[in-house]
């Protein structure tokens, strides 16, 4: 009993009094945030949209567009999470990712909907919408997240659905969400024939990076943390990620592993996964609470995580020198040779084969043959230098080089093996 | 440990777990590298550690599920896959998805966290990729408390095959197996061997440098020494029962010779001269692709040289389709008869090595 009991409170301590770092990651996961500072203007223009058509019981379009990470499902849900909305409208919210195929949409809010249908078949299902949508109903909010999806070969079923709102009788507001500014005129040109088509256009631009510093700030006063991260690092990291996706998802994960990287430099016993925690009641994570000044965020720490992210493709290189192996190293340099000194620039990989074998023979090294270079080529291919393309005959499929010389100089971090090959046109 | 070389790694794909379960959030990861690094390995000895320290009590319960795109016969069936762990329902991969969907979405207070392993993640790509979405997507919401460790042998496979909205929620997190160096792969067969003094290190040494320079795939070297350790074993008795060296270069042989070049000469003679027509015609016009009539008259002249009778038009054609049926040649449908363009699917150098030596 009294171990039973010793053991409850250690539970409780290591698992619900988390330390600041927690904090800091619990308050920079990328889930559904509670307030989205730099998006009032667009938070207020959903919502009169709302209200117009939930005052007027009239239908309407509205089709959000904006890339990844800009917060646009976010907006909208906190709207649809407001009573006036909840308790006006029916909502139908689907994410058409979840569609096997775009024709069976109909079926998903014929079920959402809660409509009685014989058959599960795409015409009955809708014809049976079609028909609640004639008939007196409640306002229907219908949310399209990833609209996208519902791509077909002739917009079939995308036409239908922006078609809705404007059928008689219906009282439908439909909003759209897609990452393409220009999806309704690109895929769907006929919508602009017809005025009453035409959906009302919203556009999320990317994060500024005021509003990345305002947004990270935000959540890091939320929990009281906010000494943590020292506003130059917040604004280098939000400058950079601003500069050049906007996307806050991706500030938010960035933010977690500069926390997790300080984490660890605080961490003065090293991680042993077989080493017996249980005795040791004051497990490491606790220690840096006692004083906090000294675990919050370095610059460095930010420099770091950042350079890793959007350094050249090739983070390997920052490793050590040998993990490269020779005969890849011997293979993307022949490669350059072909491609650099000889006149027929359409490398296949029978060719490249001979070449390298010359080259093999030249230097010393032992060659591998046929099959094995086609693993070989694989392997790069993995690492992204190169790709082979036309799988179906191996020794004519065509090698192309994905990455510039400077680049592949860096990677191969052998500079007199790459000059001694390329110097050399006599195995051409 | 189990696992030399990879203690980094494992750290890093340990702290990032645990961290997610001590904090009740969800996540993704990214494992990359090259076959025969031991992503696979390291991630399952990173669920047994923290398995232990579950017993322990050190950190709340969690529950670990592994698919591997491998192991389903279309991506959808993933959904199946993960219900069926999760509860044991077995149901078409549509209502899988929509029960998921409402099972992360939805807050409970008892649950635990859940560990999804997702190997070879690029098997599960679609044109729509709606499946790859979905396991990503769910992460991000509060409640689900799914934590998502994805594996591929491609380092830039979010950047190369994901839409934009996909990497964006797979997030930053990545790990990469680096291809081992022959100091690795030396310790890795060492760890295996420890106390055992059957291998001269010498021995390994090779084994590690030839493997290290090609793929640094463990897997491959550690087949190797396998290998020698058999040829060691049948001629045990004249020797003090060790590996040595000529048995390691015994293996390496094997490994190393081409079997092609030992098609080549187990071919008849008619056909080895047929591929040397080939390759002739190759010589003569500088195109890697030839037609079978400028062959024919190639191996016309041949014959004549050697002394052979020329074969007919159509005994050649049977020789031309032997040796396509063996891959040696790659050939055109032969309803173009004559006229069926030819290719040498051996480089011309096998070829002339393995006809010298005759």
């Amino acid at each position: 009993m009294q171990i039973l009991y010793a053991h409850n409170i250690l539970f409780c301590m290591t698992f619900s009094s988390g330390s600041t770092y927690q904090q800091v990651r619990q308050a920079l996961q990328s889930n559904s945030p509670t307030s989205l500072p730099g998006r009032e203007e667009h938070l207020s223009r959903i919502h009169a949209f709302l209200h117009d058509h939930l005052i007027a019981g009239s239908s309407g379009t509205l089709y959000i567009s904006g890339p990844p990470g800009t917060g646009k499902t976010a907006c909208l849900s906190k709207i649809m999470e407001l009573p006036e909305f909840k308790s006006g409208y029916k909502i139908v919210n689907v994410n058409c990712t979840s569609m096997k195929s775009s024709g069976s949409i109909y079926a998903r809010i014929a079920q959402e909907l809660a409509l009685k249908v014989s058959k599960q078949t795409e015409k009955i299902c809708l014809a049976s919408i079609e028909r609640y949508l004639a008939s007196n109903h409640k306002m229907i909010l219908l949310v399209l997240d990833e609209i996208d999806q519902l791509d077909s070969r002739k917009q079939s079923v995308l036409y239908t659905v922006f078609e809705w709102p404007s059928a008689p009788n219906s009282k439908l507001v439909l909003i759209g969400i897609a990452n393409a500014l220009d999806l309704t005129d690109r895929i769907l040109p006929r919508l602009q024939a017809r005025l009453d088509l035409r959906p009302e256009l919203l556009h999320f631009a990317p994060y500024t990076k005021l509003e990345i510093v305002s947004i990270l700030t935000e959540r890091l006063k939320q929990s009281g943390v906010s000494a943590m991260f020292p506003s130059v690092a917040l604004e280098l990291l939000s400058g950079k990620i601003a500069s050049t996706c906007g996307d806050v998802r991706r500030a938010l994960d960035i933010g977690r592993r500069v926390i997790e990287l300080a984490e660890v430099r605080n961490q003065t016993v090293p991680l042993q996964p077989t080493v017996d925690h249980a005795s040791n009641t004051s497990s490491p994570r606790k220690s840096p609470r006692k004083n906090p000044d000294a675990g919050c965020v370095a610059l460095k720490e930010v420099m770091a995580v950042l350079n890793s992210v959007y350094g050249t493709s090739q983070s390997f290189v920052t490793d050590s020198d040998e993990s490269f192996p020779l005969q890849q190293k011997v293979l993307v340099s022949t490669l350059l040779l072909i491609l650099k000194k000889g006149h027929n620039k359409d490398v296949t990989v029978g060719k490249l084969h001979e070449v390298y074998c010359r080259i093999c023979k030249k230097k010393n090294i032992l060659s591998v043959d046929q099959a094995e270079f086609i693993s070989l080529c694989q392997l790069v291919e993995t690492r992204g230098i190169l790709k082979v393309q036309g799988r179906k005959e191996t020794r004519l499929s065509r090698v192309c080089l994905q990455w510039d010389e400077e680049e592949v100089c860096a990677a191969l971090k052998d500079k007199q093996l790459l000059a001694s090959i390329l110097n050399d046109t006599s195995c051409l | 440990m189990s696992l030399p070389c990879r203690e980094k790694e494992f750290e890093n794909i340990y702290r990032f777990i645990e961290g997610k379960i001590l904090d009740g959030a969800g996540g993704c990861m990214y494992i990359s590298g090259v076959p025969g690094t031991g992503k696979t390995a390291t991630v399952q000895e990173v669920v047994r550690s923290l398995q232990e320290a579950v017993s322990r009590r050190d950190i709340p319960d969690f529950k670990f599920i592994e698919l591997n795109g491998m192991w389903l016969t279309e991506p959808r069936q993933a959904y199946v896959q993960l219900l069926n762990a999760l509860t044991g329902q077995t149901v078409t991969a549509e209502q899988a998805q929509q029960l998921l969907e409402r099972r992360f979405s939805r807050t409970a207070h008892r649950r635990i966290t859940t560990l999804l392993l997702v190997d070879e993640l690029d098997l599960l790509w679609t044109r729509r990729q709606d499946v790859v979405y979905n396991l990503l997507d769910w992460p991000t919401k509060a409640a689900s408390r799914l934590v998502v460790l994805t594996i591929a042998n491609t380092m830039d496979l979010p950047e190369r095959l994901l839409m934009g909205r996909v990497t964006s929620r797979l997030g930053l997190t990545r790990v990469t197996f680096h291809p081992y160096t022959h100091k690795q792969l030396q310790e890795i067969v060492m760890a295996r061997l420890r106390g055992l003094q059957a291998f001269d290190p010498d021995a390994i040494q090779l084994v590690a440098r030839k493997v290290a320079a090609v793929s640094g795939d463990a897997r491959r070297a550690l087949d190797i020494c396998r290998r020698a350790t058999e040829f060691a074993e049948g001629d045990a008795e004249g020797s003090d029962g060790t590996v040595a060296m000529q048995h390691v270069d015994q293996a390496l042989a094997e490994m190393i010779a081409s079997t092609k070049v030992q098609v080549i000469r187990y071919c008849s003679k008619m056909e080895q001269l047929f591929l040397q027509a080939v390759a002739s015609e190759i010589q003569r016009t500088g195109v890697e692709e030839t037609v079978f009539d400028k062959v024919y008259i190639q191996l016309r002249t041949l014959c004549v040289f050697d002394g052979y009778a020329v074969p007919s038009v159509t005994e050649s054609l049977g020789i031309c389709a032997r040796l396509g049926s063996c891959r040696l040649l790659l050939t055109e449908h032969s309803r173009a008869d004559m006229h069926q363009r030819v290719l040498l699917n051996v480089s011309s150098d096998d070829l002339y090595y393995a006809l010298k030596v005759l």
